[in-house]
């Protein structure tokens, strides 16, 4: 499935934009998230950010060129994906719409019926065969509940206002009106029915994306999606789009750490005490290290009209559980010692796992750190818990070649990325912060003074 | 006077002349002529229009009143020493008034349409002198201050207008073209060209409906002759006998056009004469001039239910509006006007009759132009209209309820 | 209650209010010696005298401005166009003159004038004689627009316009002048302005129409109620001020509406209708709001297309059972 990206408006007197640097080439895999290339602006040079997945299957400008806001740059899809299609329709005048004889059918069409549903804010390409088959431009009118497709559900504002009124779920009535639209009569009608086996999910505030969907004949699995998903989905997101993100990443040398753990966990064994883990090392490490450097330690909150610097450390600690993740918080950690820091985030870890968490124990955080080292990741980036400034990512620790004095020799390191919401935290606060923490880890006797 | 503009029958054979009486039908009385209260005063419905057309050409010799300058003086007029010097006060008012507007304009502290009296203002105070202010009404189009200065609206209200706040003389509302003053009867300060024209029937109907001797002068300028509302006007006035005077400010520019480029007559006050109207023609330039020609209207016409017409010329010294630099003035033509200024002409028939000196001017001038400074002040001190005031007066009704 | 044409219940209206006050004048083309174009003064001038009815010359201009200025200098004027259409020829002074003087003068100057006449379609009279006047005169803020559609509204809004201190058009209809209804004999009745007559209750759908389109909205009732669905027929009576509040009121009852308006559709009332229905009762619509108006043509001439060009009865069952999803 062709995904078309177009020059986006980057800033408010954008007509155009220079496209200065392809910084992915074709072929290569494009993940949500990755800059594709550069583009200045009028104002700026600005980052040409991919929202979807796939592989770069065709830069359609060249660097150097400027092309006004819509116009079509560069095209992602599955990699044999044939986009020559596409790139016909697109060969004109570069405008991205049907061609003429698919615009006078379709208007044809809508002369004889309502307008018929349609995406118009999605970058699918509609009619991926090109054969401009007036079936695919103006669909049979959808029956609600069938909008899984993303279609957007016809309802009369009335019934839109009983239904909200009587919580009930527009996507499992159906609309006896023109072009399927929900009336007063159909609502009232699933009212006295009563509600459906399943209960329905709310809808997430953000609004759902529309795409075409692979052949329906296609075998698949329908899973339910359950509200942690919508939670974290719409969360993150949130986060993603609206906190400006960067990355930092510090190399820390581990073997003292490494050592001073192994000092303590023998303690601990013999005092019959909670054992340490690494990751609680870095949770305490952290958490001094927050006290230094409180900006890392904020929430941007433009409602507010003001950032926030707390005078307390609270650290989220990212848990996979099967329905999702959920961060735990361990509270006031720069106050807590090593060992009641592991007893509290192993008691909570289990009861995450439980679904067992009271909502004052999973909110919250100032900041929060997510540790894939487990699973053997040596680094990665992590999104932003909103409403913190900061994430930590923590990768493994890994044996490698390091050089001391001249000599290569052995050593331990772990790489951890700190993503940065650029509202409150700018690069040298968090080169900073990461330093702080890296000193802790390197000396982690500190951690315990 | 009495015989002015009478008819005088042709010097052909008793028949031709009664047949050209036929075809000049008498106007009939008009229903309001006599107040009647009984069915019998009712005029009859049907015509007396003679279809017999007369032999040989119909021709009549037409007569027009002239008020020259330098013709009148103050006291056969009926003012007094004091009074004539009273005259140069509002005059020389006036002058000073619009020259600061110039300046206010300049300074962004007026804005929109200004248009400038300066150069006519003989023919304000000659005609506000002649009536009974308060009682007789004047309507005049959007070259206004000058007559409101006249009729006696406070320089300052009248400047925190063109200022726009709220102590201006229409509340701020109005601004440079709609000056009013209701109980001296000015009935504004118009903008469309033409338009107040036949408002002024109706306010001169309202007099003789209501059994007043009260009059009401409507100026207009020469552009304004050309709209259908002028015509219209005089002719419901002419049937109906209604106690106005039609003057026509001729300044001899309508914009930038000249009188005598857009008339197919530029004799003005010959156009009333197809109304049956006494018509005359009286210098812009004499203060007394124009009292006298107004005066007799007033007296002789209007108050005798008789509508006239009288064309007063004069010279706008600045161009149309603020904006406008009267390029197509003829070279000289400026200079050659200005040396007939009326409020020379005023100043310098007082010193000739000892009724002032140089240096008694002189100190009027520094009176006037500290009155005009004063009223800067003043306006520029007043506060503009709350924003709630848009919604004030557009019904009757205070917090009309149905405005969206 | 007397029963009465429209035009004797407008003439009433007129002989009551000026046996009342003395400053009160009819002027127009043929008021006085004619009896009325349409006879709506027929017998004022024997009982009011020429000072009081007042014929005009063929001068709309003339004649609108004259009754301006008279309202500005203390007199009552009613001011009768022949047709609403010849006001066009005057209309500098009906729309310019007369709502703006009270404002531009800071509310030195009271309008109270009446502009009055038949306005809108009157038969196979083609595109210059079929005006309807009623959005484009309530388009000016100022004025206030006033058209009833039965004798009794007739009586008690116009004494109302009357007495009003503000500049009221007061729309008429050729084709209902002949209308018999009763009307109130009662003394000093007069009808707010702004207030709508409920003239059939119903709550499936809610049709608004004003002057003749009430006729049809009444005859499209009585055919719904056939079919088993009962309309709420709302007459607006003034179109400006609106009675907006009794439209919703309505609305939020039925759910759905249809205005009928022979006017053109382009900015019409029933435009203004529906945008503040929409305004005020989104949330109770259960179906889009529908018009019935004349299209977007000049009124023709040949009778096959005139019947096309004016609002129906049967155009109107049609949308009101769109709109009820009844179809």
């Amino acid at each position: 499935m062709a995904i078309l990206i177009e020059m986006p408006k980057l800033s408010d007197t954008m007509e155009e934009g220079v496209l200065s640097a392809w910084l992915m080439d074709e072929g290569d895999e494009v993940s949500s998230g990755d800059v594709l290339a550069q583009v200045e602006t009028d104002k700026a040079t600005m980052d040409l950010e991919a929202f979807d997945e796939g592989v770069l299957l065709k830069k359609v400008i060249d660097e150097g060129d400027s092309v006004p806001i819509g116009q079509l740059i560069a095209v992602i899809g599955e990699a044999d994906e044939d986009i020559s299609d596409i790139l016909d329709d697109q060969g004109g005048d570069g405008a991205a719409g049907a061609d003429e004889t698919d615009d006078a059918a379709a208007s044809d069409a809508a002369a004889s019926s309502e307008p018929t549903p349609s995406s118009p804010d999605s970058d699918v390409v509609e009619d991926p065969a090109g054969d401009g088959q007036l079936g695919d431009r103006t669909p049979e009118p959808v029956p609600a509940g069938t909008d899984a497709e993303g279609r957007r559900i016809k309802a009369s504002p009335l019934a839109r206002r009983i239904a909200e009124e009587h919580g009930v779920d527009l996507s499992q009535v159906d609309g006896s009106g023109p072009e399927g639209r929900i009336i007063r009569r159909d609502v009232e009608a699933r009212i006295e029915e009563g509600p459906p086996a399943a209960e329905p999910a709310p809808q997430p505030d953000v609004e759902t994306p529309s795409y075409d969907l692979p052949d329906d004949e296609a075998p698949y699995e329908s899973h339910d999606i359950s509200q942690m998903r919508k939670t974290i989905a719409r969360r993150l997101a949130e986060s993603k789009y609206t906190a400006p993100h960067f990355y930092e990443t510090v190399d820390i040398d581990m073997e003292k750490a490494i050592a001073l753990r192994a000092e303590l966990n023998e303690l601990a064994e013999e005092q019959d005490r909670t054992k340490i883990s690494f990751n609680d090392l870095v949770t305490k490490a952290c958490a001094l290290s927050l006290q230094k450097h409180p900006y890392v330690n904020a929430s941007y909150l433009p409602d507010e009209g003001e950032i926030r610097t707390y005078n307390q450390v609270h650290i989220g600690i990212a848990v996979a559980i099967d329905e999702g993740l959920i961060t735990p918080v361990v509270r006031n950690a720069d106050q807590k010692g090593m060992t009641e820091i592991a007893r509290e985030t192993r008691e909570l870890a289990a009861r995450a796992q439980d679904n067992d968490l009271e909502p004052e124990e999973f909110e919250g955080a100032t900041f929060t750190t997510s540790n894939l080292g487990m699973f053997g990741i040596e680094e990665f980036t992590a999104i932003v818990n909103p409403p913190n400034s900061a994430i930590l990512a923590i990768g493994a620790i890994r044996d490698t070649p390091v050089v001391e004095d001249g000599e290569v020799v052995p050593g331990k390191r772990m790489k951890v990325t700190l993503s940065c919401d650029h509202r409150v935290v700018d690069g040298a606060i968090g080169a900073q912060f990461l330093s702080t923490l890296r000193s802790y880890l390197e000396e982690p006797m500190n951690l315990l003074l | 006077m009495a015989d002015q503009n009478e008819k005088t029958k042709t010097d052909g054979t008793d028949e031709a002349g009664k047949a050209a009486e036929a075809a000049t039908t008498e106007p009939q009385p008009s229903p309001l002529s006599d107040n009647g209260e009984s069915e019998a005063s009712r005029q009859h419905p049907w015509t007396e229009q003679s279809i017999d057309i007369p032999d040989g050409p119909i021709e009549e010799t037409l007569s027009f009143e002239t008020y020259p300058a330098d013709q009148f003086e103050h006291d056969e007029l009926g003012f007094d020493d004091d009074e004539a010097f009273d005259l140069l006060r509002s005059m020389l008012l006036q002058r000073r008034f619009e020259n600061r507007c110039r300046q206010m304009y300049q300074r962004q502290k007026i804005s929109g349409f200004l248009h400038l009296y300066i150069g006519q203002e003989a023919v304000s105070t000659g005609s506000v002198n002649a009536i009974r202010l308060g009682e007789d009404s004047i309507i005049t189009a959007y070259r206004d201050h000058g007559m409101g200065l006249a009729m006696g609206i406070d320089p300052e209200d009248g400047m925190s207008e063109l200022f726009g706040k709220r102590t201006g003389c229409s509340k701020g509302k109005g601004g440079s073209m709609h000056f009013f003053d209701h109980d001296r009867k000015m009935m504004g300060g118009h903008g469309i060209v033409g338009a107040h024209i036949p408002l002024s029937t109706g306010i001169a109907f309202a007099e003789k409906y209501q059994g007043t001797d009260n009059v009401c002068l409507c100026f207009f300028g020469d552009g304004a002759m050309h709209q259908g509302a002028f015509r219209e006007a005089c002719n419901l006035a002419g049937i109906y006998d209604l106690p106005i005077v039609f003057i026509c400010e001729n300044n001899q520019y309508a914009m930038g056009t000249a009188v005598d480029r857009a008339f197919a007559k530029p004799d003005l006050f010959k156009h009333g004469y197809n109304f049956d109207f006494p018509c005359s023609l009286a210098s812009g330039m004499d203060v007394f001039s124009v009292n006298k020609a107004v005066g007799d209207h007033i007296e002789s016409y209007a108050r005798e239910g008789q509508p006239s017409m009288l064309e007063v010329r004069t010279y706008r010294y600045q161009g149309h509006s603020i904006t406008d630099p009267a390029d197509y003035r003829a070279e000289g033509e400026l200079d050659e006007r200005q040396s007939e200024d009326a409020i020379v002409r005023l100043q310098q028939y007082l010193i000739n009759h000892d009724l002032a000196t140089e240096d008694e001017i002189d100190a009027l001038d520094d009176e006037v132009k500290q009155e005009v400074s004063d009223a800067l002040d003043a306006a520029d001190a007043a506060d503009f209209p709350d924003e709630e005031a848009i919604y004030d007066d557009v019904y009757s009704q205070d917090d009309y309820p149905f405005i969206a | 209650m007397a029963t009465l044409q429209f035009r004797e219940a407008l003439r009433a209206a007129m002989t009551e209010e000026m046996e009342r006050d003395d400053d009160i004048f009819l002027i127009g083309e043929e008021v006085a010696e004619y009896d009325g174009a349409y006879k709506v003064s027929k017998g004022m001038l024997d009982q009011f005298g020429p000072q009081r009815v007042i014929d005009t010359p063929i001068s709309e201009l003339g004649f609108a401005g004259l009754g301006v200025g008279a309202a500005m200098n203390g007199l009552r004027p009613i001011v009768e166009f022949m047709t609403f259409n010849f006001s066009y020829v005057g209309f500098d002074q009906v729309v310019n003159n007369a709502p703006n003087v009270r404002y531009m003068s800071g509310g030195q100057f009271e309008m109270p004038i009446v502009f009055r006449g038949p306005n809108g379609a009157a038969g196979q009279l083609a595109a210059t004689h079929s005006n309807s006047t009623e959005a484009l005169y309530s388009n000016f803020p100022g004025l206030k627009v006033v058209s009833p559609s039965i004798p009794d509204d007739g009586k008690g809004l116009l004494k109302t316009a009357i007495r009003e201190d503000d500049p009221v058009i007061f729309l008429e209809s050729e084709l209902m002048y002949g209308l018999k209804d009763e009307v109130s004999e009662e003394a000093d009745y007069t009808i707010p302005l702004g207030s709508a007559r409920v003239a059939r209750e119903g709550s499936d759908v809610t049709i608004v129409a004003h002057s003749k389109s009430h006729h049809v909205a009444m005859d499209a009732a009585e055919q719904l109620a056939e079919k088993g669905y009962e309309a709420e027929v709302i007459d607006p009576r003034t179109i400006k001020p609106l009675d907006i509040d009794a439209i919703v009121e309505s609305v939020v009852k039925t759910n759905r509406l249809v205005v009928i308006d022979e006017s053109n559709p382009f900015a019409s009332v029933a435009s203004e209708i529906t945008h503040r229905v929409q305004d005020r009762a989104f949330d109770y619509l259960d179906a889009p709001i529908l018009r019935v108006t004349a299209p977007d043509v000049p009124a023709p001439y040949a009778p096959n297309l005139m019947d096309a060009y004016m609002p129906g009865a049967d155009e109107t069952v049609d949308k009101c059972l769109r709109v009820l999803y009844a179809e």
